[in-house]
């Protein structure tokens, strides 16, 4: 730089006009197998490589943890460009690729011979001491070592010494148990512990082949996350004890679904056999659970089990009464108040429903009879405390969404949860339509609730469980739950995520969708959408939706992205 | 953590250097702090069990977990209470091809104890040792912070007894040097007690290249047994 430059450099600097620019993050192409890809500096080959549709094996890297590179499976032959030669450098040895950072002109080939029989040799040392009991090993069926051997080695061991025994069944607290036999340290448990819960509570001790995963000294593994490590295991080295001996993997049918233990909306996958889930695993889905869901809501499909379903419809007064009778019904006292009375109609929506739902009876109530009186209720209020991880401190789901989609006091004088309980009390409410249990926790228990709803003429509770309200009802239309019909749940940051029908319905329990669009026709009321479809073409347009803050331009319904990757049965992260 | 510290406090000097050695590391680096404290706490309290293991962790602070790790990880460490002498007799394969096998037989024999056990008295724990790094003067073994090389059995016998009379002498934490694995080292001097055509005694430390550096051997020179090697002169 001259000296000119210099000298008026900093007389001229307030005066040059910087446009502000949005920083483009750097980039950099490389070719996987020939296929060219262009991924932001610093990701590692192995993402790279994912991109390019080509996994790399792998039993360590993680997306969801830091890397640590100590398996050694995913080398592969990766050749970087010498400017100065202007030629690729033939690589010395395989590169291990989720430690080595992607460059610009980098080549990597991923299954070359000589790459695969690298990794087959990778392999020989995992199975050194691996005692190769897949007839009885829980994970057989969606266990990498498993998949691996037979993509790579499939030889015969070599080792004519005896295995080198480790203790097995050994209980890491009261979910998970720990077989060291099958254990290839490849420490993604004790990563998990240490980045994601911060618990610390497993590590990696002693040395050499003597060395195994332990639950640290005078502590236990209890904290709210901890089935995620047999989730991640990449062996069958720590297995849930819930789900231990209780279906091959391999008859399991997976069904996207959401979580609705808490407003996080954790993206899960049901798996199920014979109309039955038989567990719950997290499945990838960024900003909202990343990889992870919590012992609570694994559990959850226990209490959809145990939960007390009304067995068919009912209507005061008429024995043997049809469904359709009672839609009528509801339909009738939904047009009476059409003509009269639109503010002795209240409706108490609940977290649980979808969006569409809560849509759609927000349109009919609000926009049909004019009704001002709506809000969510509280369905649940136990659950694990908030903490760092995914828990919020808000135990139903949607909340947010049922509220934001329609669900919510009318802007000239609509009562909320209290006002309506205060208007039921004083005789002011004529009909009350409740959907799903659990009434009791916002208006201080089942007594109060009993005594509001004696001075109530039409209570009408659409519901898939039976609690306090369901026998003083006046009608009762027995709902689908969550893993039985289709929908979507915002939560608490304002992502959307979808559920689908994983379940056969019991008989008689209707889609809460197809149930309102059934009362609209017996209403006369005209609905806004003819299917579910529509309903949430039409939600993502609504302009009004669109409006409100949470929604903030995330209204979309996304599937799998990067996460869920069959490998064999394998959920593939 | 539900592991019980509160019995457990180290002295002021082994206090005095943990903060000495905290200065050498970066604040955000502290967890290199549990090598040299745990060698430290070992010297305290004679092991690293699970009480010790927790105690390190509360005194960097870093989690337990990470220094259990480190603990059972290094042989060096002592996870389970150890005799007033802890024999650690090389058997890899310089000791071995020189007989270290021998010496252990030996050791079990007399002290009708073995490999990895203990002395009903406390006396003495006998363990197989991985290379100590003394091939040159195979068969060797560690006694506690000491090296004694060239053994044979004659010589080991006579170690025993002068184990056995010697008092009891912990080592401080402030007669050590800084960190591990610098500690002092002696070495037997007693030429009688080697075998003759391969014993060399070698006082001070290192192996002596040099001819002319090498004692002679049986000459009846005296030496004194236990000369204790300074590594900071």
């Amino acid at each position: 730089m001259s000296d000119n430059a210099t000298s008026e450099s900093a007389s001229e600097k307030p005066e040059v006009a910087v446009e502000p620019t949005a920083p483009v993050p750097e980039t950099v192409t490389l070719s996987i197998d020939g296929i060219e890809v262009t991924v932001p500096k610093g990701t590692k080959v192995i993402e790279a490589a994912k991109q390019a549709g080509k996994v790399i094996p792998h039993f360590c890297y993680h997306p969801g943890l830091p890397v640590d590179g100590n398996c050694r499976m995913c080398i592969a032959d990766v050749r970087t460009w010498n400017p100065r030669a202007e030629k690729h450098m033939p690589a010395r040895r395989p590169a291990v690729t989720c430690w080595v950072d992607a460059e610009d002109n980098m080549q990597v080939f991923t299954d070359t011979p000589e790459v695969l029989k690298s990794r087959a040799t990778v392999m020989e040392f995992l199975l050194l001491n691996h005692p190769v009991d897949c007839p009885i090993c829980d994970k057989a069926g969606e266990c990498m070592l498993q998949d691996y051997y037979m993509l790579h080695d499939r030889q015969r061991s070599e080792v004519r010494d005896e295995k080198v025994h480790k203790p097995r069944l050994v209980p890491f607290g009261d979910r998970i148990l720990y077989n060291g036999e099958r254990c290839i340290l490849c420490s993604r448990c004790t990563r998990f512990t240490e980045h994601v819960t911060g618990t610390h509570e497993l590590g990696i001790v002693n040395r050499g082949d003597r060395a195994i995963v332990e639950v640290v000294e005078g502590g236990d593994f209890a904290n709210a996350y901890t089935d995620n490590v047999a989730d991640i295991c990449p062996v069958g080295a720590l297995t849930k004890t819930d789900f231990r001996f209780k279906k091959r993997v391999w008859f399991l049918k997976h069904t996207e679904s959401v979580c609705g233990g808490c407003s996080r909306t954790c993206n899960t996958v049901v798996d199920h056999d014979r109309e039955e889930i038989i567990r719950i695993m997290p499945r990838e889905r960024p900003g909202v659970n990343d990889f992870w869901i919590c012992n609570e809501g694994r559990d959850l499909y226990k209490e959809l089990a145990a939960t007390e379903r009304p067995a068919a419809a009912s209507l005061a007064g008429k024995d043997q009464a049809s469904a359709e009778d009672v839609i009528a019904w509801i339909g009738e006292g939904l047009a009476a108040h059409k003509k009269e009375g639109r503010e002795r109609l209240a409706v108490i929506g609940s977290s649980w429903m979808s969006n569409e739902e809560a849509w759609l009876l927000g349109h009919l109530v609000g926009k049909g009879v004019k009704g001002q009186h709506l809000a969510v209720k509280t369905d649940r209020v136990d659950g694990y405390p908030a903490d760092d991880v995914l828990h919020t401190d808000d135990h139903n789901p949607n909340r947010l969404g049922a509220s934001a989609s329609g669900i919510a006091p009318g802007k000239k004088d609509g009562k909320d949860l209290a006002g309506i309980l205060a208007a039921a009390q004083a005789g002011e409410i004529d009909t009350l339509i409740v959907w799903g249990p659990g009434l009791a926790h916002d208006w201080g228990g089942d007594d109060a609730v009993a005594e509001a709803l004696a001075k109530v003429a039409r209570v009408i509770q659409l519901t898939d469980a039976v609690d306090a309200v369901t026998p003083l009802a006046h009608a009762v239309i027995p709902l689908r739950n969550w893993a039985e019909r289709d929908g979507t749940w915002t939560n608490v940051d304002g992502f959307h995520s979808r559920f689908k029908k994983a379940l056969r319905p019991p008989k008689g329990a209707w889609d809460g969708f197809e149930l309102l669009l059934a009362i609209a026709d017996a209403g006369g009321l005209k609905s806004p959408a003819k299917n579910l479809r529509e309903a949430r073409k039409k939600l993502k347009q609504d302009p009004e939706l669109q409006a409100r803050e949470f929604l903030d331009g995330r209204f979309e319904f996304p599937g799998n992205q990067t996460g869920f990757r069959h490998l064999g049965g394998v959920l593939e992260t | 953590m539900s592991v019980d510290t509160s019995h457990l406090e180290f002295s002021a000097a082994a206090r005095e250097r943990v903060e000495w050695l905290r200065t050498r590391y970066p604040k955000d680096h502290q967890r290199a702090l549990i090598l040299p404290v745990l060698s430290m706490a070992q010297r305290e309290f004679g092991r690293v069990g699970p009480d010790v293991v927790h105690f390190v962790a509360e005194q960097i602070p870093v989690p337990p977990m990470w220094v259990e790790e480190v603990a059972t990880f290094y042989t060096m460490y002592n996870t389970q209470p150890v005799g007033r002498w802890h024999l650690q007799v090389c058997h890899n394969i310089s000791c071995s091809l020189m007989g270290a096998e021998i010496v252990i037989d030996h050791l079990e024999q007399k002290l009708g104890i073995r490999k990895g056990e203990t002395t009903p008295d406390g006396e003495f724990t006998l363990i197989g040792a991985e290379c100590l790094g003394s091939c040159g003067t195979a068969p060797m073994m560690q006694v506690n912070d000491h090296y004694y090389e060239n053994l044979s059995l004659k010589a080991v016998d006579e170690l025993l007894e002068q184990l056995r009379a010697t008092p009891d002498q912990e080592p401080r934490a402030e007669d050590l040097p800084h960190g591990p694995g610098s500690g002092p080292s002696r070495r037997i001097a007693d030429g009688a007690a080697l075998q003759a055509g391969r014993g060399v005694v070698v006082p001070g430390h290192g192996v002596h290249r040099r001819d002319e550096d090498r004692p002679t051997v049986g000459d009846g020179e005296a030496q004194p047994p236990f000369q204790p090697r300074d590594m900071a002169q």
